[in-house]
């Protein structure tokens, strides 16, 4: 590699780094105003999905962003052992291995909020008598989500 | 992603690619966001000890991390990217201003 296709990619690794936290920081923090999270995942299910169905489709888009600019930062990890030059580093090989896996797991965790956890709010109001047509629905939405990242993914989600 | 950061911040400081104050940040601000993981075993494990800032200080601590190592990336060549650059001539002006303060020493 050339010391000017190096700076470059240490530019672009860098400007990765500082887009990926700050629009992460953003949407978190719209994500914590709008749904107080990520305290009320400590609640009960009771309580976290008569919320998450009062923010309607304003805050499954919050999720949407909050999952994808996290995802951001999976593309500057990936770059950074070759930005520094230490393609070599074995040790450094593994955290990015790991480090990019983290964000891969993060984003699925993120995007249940956008494709599972909308059908589940009805559902947490429904007698028991009528919770069968909405967990059909719930079924139909792990199926559009199978086709959207695979079936490997989607069993281990 | 505290391994990523951990393991990143230990290299930092074993071999200087980026500025040791970010590898020494990185180290604290890894462990301290470890700390939050409390909270989470809490939720299983009644009675777990939890510190309750550890999950605003260590998140937050994080990203301005992660905003500082892509200002330095941005900010301060590579020494390797520097010595190479330097060998093949890219940056003549180190090397002339060496030779010039030799050559008038």
């Amino acid at each position: 590699m050339t010391s000017s296709s190096r700076l470059g990619l240490r530019r672009t690794t860098g400007s990765l780094f500082l887009i990926g936290a700050l629009t992460f920081t953003i949407a978190a923090s719209v994500l914590s105003a709008e749904f107080d999270w990520p305290d009320i995942l400590r609640e009960p299910a009771a309580v976290v999905l008569p919320a998450f169905s009062a923010g309607g489709t304003r805050l499954v888009w919050v999720w949407f962003a909050t999952a994808w600019t996290y995802a951001l930062l999976a593309i500057p990890i990936l770059l950074l052992p070759a930005a520094l030059g230490r393609r070599d580093d074995v040790a450094l090989r593994v955290a990015t291995s790991v480090g990019a896996a983290s964000v891969l797991l993060s984003l699925i965790g993120f995007l249940r909020w956008v494709f599972v956890v909308p059908s589940l709010g009805p559902m947490s109001r429904a007698t028991p008598s009528r919770r069968l047509p909405w967990m059909r629905r719930g079924r139909r939405s792990t199926s559009s989500a199978e086709r959207c990242w695979g079936s490997t993914w989607a069993r281990c989600w | 992603m505290i391994a990523w950061s951990l393991t990143l911040s230990v290299m930092i400081l074993r071999s200087r690619a980026l500025p040791r104050w970010l590898g020494a940040v990185g180290v604290v601000v890894s462990a301290v966001y470890l700390l939050n993981q409390g909270d989470i075993l809490a939720t299983a494990v009644p009675g777990f000890p939890v510190w309750d800032l550890a999950g605003l200080l260590g998140s937050a601590g994080w990203g301005v991390w992660v905003a500082a190592l892509g200002g330095s990336l941005l900010l301060r060549p590579s020494r390797r990217t520097a010595a190479s650059a330097g060998e093949t001539g890219d940056i003549p002006l180190t090397r002339t201003a060496v030779t010039s303060t030799l050559t008038t020493e």
